[in-house]
């Protein structure tokens, strides 16, 4: 009789000098060379692996969980390694990018350098702008830093109401927690315009509210944590909702061009009611079906609706004389769709070969 | 949400093509997220039977398998090992196109020929299982040869991925979309096949409810099963479940998630052998007391969290000895789990008020399938309904179980259904147009509204509408579902006009002229961060306070800018290194100045209902600009006065 060793005789002994390596990396990029050897294909635990077919059927389960097990515990310290030399390399990064202003010597400059670009976004405000100004609306702005009354309460989203995780929202240090937000939607102005009409006795108002608000969200190809959105307020006697739809379908023409028009579609904001989704004319396909639109030819722009009864109600407007209707779309969005820019982030990155491309 | 066509036509009939049931969705504002074709590609898969399993030399992952699928043996390479001569398993036969496209071909690898695949139950798009191979024995009657659709009497079907507004709990539901549906299309619903309590001894005799805080609970009901027997669901309930994106468990659990995907309702069965007393009741969690929830993780309840308006208020189950079994509508706990030796069920179906829902599943960070609707809330009244759906479906696997008699049935306080009035002109001013009467109660109808009186109408809401409100706002929801079923696309447009000209304020002017100066000297108007670090703000202006960010994503976000100037240098820089550093970039923008320290700072309208005033951060806009020359940064500068009040450019 003579006794067979098994391929899993040295396990912990492999283990040991793993982690020792996992450890001896002192950088993500030597970390990262060994990872095939550690973790990878090439590892130890990948022959072994490989070795328990060898094993008898009723040995083979055994040892294959005791693998396992030793194979888990080398990638979470792997990870957690890979976790340490990220934030490592994080924080070497920020310290090179770190700004010396004594270095700015500051001398006299003759200016002309080159010609200059205006900001994609401000440009593309500024077209929205104008073509609401030709509509008859009055252009307001309103603080970036709001209270929960005015990002929230006033517009019917009450304390703790599940409607308010539509929202990411960041909140600001001041006050009891979480009574200070920056803005999510440009919409607070609205709440403020229709307060200051009520004190001022100035109703009615044909106001848009341009102005930047913030999510908190990671940013990606679509979505920035910062962006901008303009705001449509009409609070006059006798609105409709046909006047809603009529505004959306005016603008719509008048800002992407004659051929593009609009459509509304049932939704939910707690601020109006009956809400209403409004979709544009794929500008990208015109209509037929493509890729952007999901073969749909049409493509969502933004929100609107009546303005709800709580929200009159909130603001001290008597809705049995007056009625209105809000909507709001993104400027970044605009800007997007009109120069087919792929990626938001673009937007951000300030690279002015970019910038110069827009002018 | 996930609706298989099959599902939602045993309630209404569909329109003919896929195309236009999900334009009339999107346009009933139930918008179809997804469309996903299911058991398409599986018309030349069969039932294949196991007959020898050998080695391949040379290989160690895979094996050569010899199957027979009725005409005669085929040789087969497998790197599967879940299975044993005699199972009987999947074939994809070479020819065959599985879902995505993926073609069977006669493959030649170490020497041997494989005629085929052999499937597991993911590489067919029957389930998320890739453990192996789809093993057949036990789930059905395997005949070798039989087509697997037939065999498993799985149809193809059409999974539609619906999106349900946060205010319409009616319709997170199949029969919920079926109703919408039905009412759009004028066709009549089918309600599904429900049961009654069998007549024998009475719940009370057996099991205990009650409500103590009639708050927080506003019905509880606990209906008693006997002969229970906990197994597997038929295949086709299964089915049913694995469409929808649920996993099937047991009868009982799966019976429990189908009730809540079919009606709205979601139930919880107990097992009675785990309760205290066989008695459930609903109350206030005291503070200082824990649970340890299914998930594993130990919540001490009765805890404020942040936030306006968060008392702490958890509503738990507890048993007859008071002794805490869950967390309300959100997730019970490990102790009365159903399970396989389980033979007499506790079944709640329950009423709770929704903010003390949603405030306890925001607090505990703990969201469940049951929490969602509770949140938006639940149709007071179909708690029993439910569970008469319950039983009929928990019949299938297990006919001899029994309903106790005379459910137990407490309430608290549940929302009345509004009534709201609805006068002669009431939808032209809203829509600009009045509708046909006729069609307009006919849509009303259609979804359960009440309707009585001549001019004015008296509207009285379904219980299941807890979306809508009493008076103006109740009328506005009302006037909102008309709109929505008659169809927003018929409705008029008409563009208003006004006496009152559009402007631009003084201040948008002078920002306009401003900006058009500074991009004529040659700027480029860049956009940079409003959030930056303490390390940022530091180098132009140290210690000073700054306004902070509670939850930032990342600590070099936390701090709102007192100054652009770090973030254009930064873009600057950027630029620099790609060899574009010869450049001016500026910005106008907002800058935030603590109100301690602000010069003006702003107050406004804080805490619940606007009644506290709040001192917010001074918001100023200015102008920053950096100028580098030769590849050197050789000035900076930022505004510093505010010109909204007046203040100058420097």
């Amino acid at each position: 009789m003579h006794m067979t060793t098994s391929p899993l005789a040295e396990l912990s002994a492999h283990a040991t000098s793993l982690l020792a390596r996992i450890d001896d990396a002192a950088t993500l990029a030597e970390l990262t060379e060994q990872e095939p050897f550690i973790v990878g294909k090439r590892s130890i635990l990948s022959t072994l692996q490989k070795s328990l077919g060898a094993l008898a059927p009723e040995d083979r389960k055994a040892a294959g969980a005791q693998l396992q097990e030793v194979r888990r515990r080398i990638e979470e310290a792997f990870d957690a390694r890979r976790g340490v030399l990220e934030g490592l390399a994080r924080a070497q990064a920020l310290e090179a990018d770190r700004l010396d202003l004594g270095d700015v010597v500051v001398t006299q400059v003759r200016v002309p350098l080159a010609a200059g670009h205006p900001g994609i976004v401000a440009a593309t405000q500024r077209q929205l702008e104008d073509v609401f100004v030709a509509m008859g609306f009055v252009v307001a702005d309103g603080p970036e830093v709001e209270s929960d009354w005015y990002n929230f309460e006033a517009l019917n989203i009450p304390p703790a109401h599940p409607a308010r995780g539509m929202w990411d929202t960041f909140y600001v240090d001041l006050g009891e927690p979480e009574t200070v937000v920056l803005r999510t939607h440009t919409s607070p102005t609205q709440i403020h315009l229709m307060e200051r009409a009520v004190l001022d006795e100035t109703l009615p108002i044909h106001s848009v509210m341009p102005g930047r608000c913030y999510r908190r969200d990671t940013p990606d190809a679509r979505h920035l944590a910062a962006f901008h959105q303009i705001e449509g307020l009409v609070v006059d006697r006798g609105i409709s909702f046909a006047d809603l739809a009529g505004v959306i379908e005016t603008f719509t023409h008048a800002y992407f061009g004659p051929d593009i028009s609009s459509r509304l579609r049932p939704a939910y904001f707690p601020f109006t009611e009956p809400s209403a989704e409004f979709e544009i004319t794929c500008t990208i396909c015109r209509g037929e079906g493509c890729r952007t639109c999901s073969q749909t030819g049409w493509i969502e722009l933004g929100g609107c609706g009546m303005l709800d009864p709580a929200v009159l109600e909130a603001v001290g407007i008597d809705g049995d004389e007056w009625s209105g209707f809000a909507f709001g779309f993104g400027i970044d969005r605009c800007a997007q769709m009109r120069h087919q820019i792929a990626d938001m982030r673009a937007l951000i990155d300030n690279d002015v070969r970019f910038l110069r491309q827009f002018s | 949400m996930k609706i298989p066509l099959s599902w939602l036509s045993d309630f209404v009939d569909l329109p003919e093509s896929v195309a236009q049931l999900t334009g009339i969705l999107d346009d009933l504002g139930l918008v179809v997220e997804g469309v996903e074709n299911v058991g398409e590609g599986l018309e030349d898969v069969v039932v294949a039977r196991i007959d020898a399993i050998r080695a391949i030399e040379g290989a160690d992952r895979v094996r050569l398998v010899t199957v027979d699928a009725g005409e005669g043996p085929l040789d087969i390479v497998c790197g599967a090992t879940n299975f044993n001569v005699g199972n009987h398993v999947p074939l994809a036969p070479v020819g065959a196109v599985l879902p995505g496209g993926f073609e069977i071909a006669q493959r030649k690898m170490r020497g041997v020929t494989s005629n085929g695949m052999l499937c597991s139950a993911r590489e067919l798009r029957l389930s998320d299982d890739h453990e192996g191979l789809y093993l057949l024995d036990g789930v059905i009657e395997p005949v070798v040869g039989q087509p697997l659709l037939t065999a498993l009497g799985v149809t193809p079907d059409v999974v539609l991925d619906i999106s349900v507004e946060g205010n319409r709990p009616d319709a997170w539901s199949v029969l919920g979309v079926a109703r919408d549906l039905a009412t759009r299309l004028g066709r009549p619903l089918r309600e599904p096949a429900r049961v009654e309590p069998d007549a024998t001894e009475d719940s009370s005799s057996f099991a205990g409810a009650r409500i103590d805080d009639p708050d927080l609970c506003g019905r509880l009901t606990v209906s008693v099963l006997r002969n229970v027997v906990v197994g597997p669901s038929p295949a086709h309930l299964a089915r049913r479940l694995t469409l929808a994106g649920m996993r099937p468990i047991s009868n009982v659990v799966d019976a429990s998630n189908l009730v809540m995907l079919e009606l709205g309702q979601p139930t919880h069965p107990y097992d009675a052998a785990h309760v205290a007393r066989r008695t459930l009741a609903a109350r206030r969690a005291r503070v200082g007391e824990v649970l340890t929830t299914l998930d594993g993780v130990e919540r001490v309840l009765a805890q404020p969290g942040r936030g306006l308006g968060d008392t702490g208020e958890d509503c738990v189950i507890v048993d007859g000895e008071d002794r805490v079994l869950g967390l309300a509508g959100i997730m019970g706990g490990a102790a009365s789990e159903i399970s396989a030796a389980t033979t007499d069920v506790l079944l709640e179906a329950a009423y709770f008020d929704p903010m003390t829902i949603a405030r306890s599943s925001k607090r505990h960070a703990l969201r469940s399938e049951a929490s969602n609707r509770f949140e938006r809330g639940v149709d007071p009244e179909l708690a029993l309904k439910a569970v008469g759906r319950f039983v009929a479906l928990l019949r299938e696997s297990n006919p001899e179980v029994l309903w106790l008699a005379a459910p137990l049935d407490e309430t608290g306080i549940v929302p009345v259904p509004p009534t709201v009035s609805l006068r002669d002109g009431d939808l032209e001013r809203a829509l600009g147009v009045d509708l046909d009467h006729r069609e307009v109660r006919a849509i009303l109808e259609g979804l359960r509204f009440g309707v009585s009186g001549e001019g004015p109408w008296r509207v009285t809401a379904p219980s299941a509408r807890l979306d809508v409100r009493t008076g103006a706002a109740g009328r506005a929801d009302v006037i909102e579902e008309i709109a929505r079923l008659y169809g927003y696309s018929r409705l008029p447009r008409r563009t208003p006009s006004w006496p009152e000209p559009g402007a631009l304020s003084d201040r948008q002017r002078i920002r306009r002229r401003v900006r058009d100066t500074v991009v004529d000297l040659g700027v480029h108007e860049s956009w940079t961060p409003t959030l930056g670090s303490d390390d940022d703000f530091d180098l132009l202006a140290p210690g000073q306070p700054r306004v902070r960010i509670t939850n930032p994503l990342a600590a070099e976000e936390s701090v709102l800018r007192s100054s652009m100037l770090v973030g254009l240098v930064r873009a600057w820089a950027k630029n620099a290194e790609r060899g574009l550093g010869d450049v001016a970039l500026g910005e106008l923008g907002n800058v935030f100045i603590h109100p301690d320290v602000a010069a003006i700072p702003r107050r406004t309208r804080g805490g619940v209902r606007g009644a506290v005033s709040l001192a917010l951060p001074q918001e100023n806009e200015r102008l920053s600009v950096v100028l580098a020359r030769g590849g050197d940064l050789v000035g900076a500068g930022e505004s510093v006065g505010d010109p909204r009040r007046g203040g100058a450019f420097h």
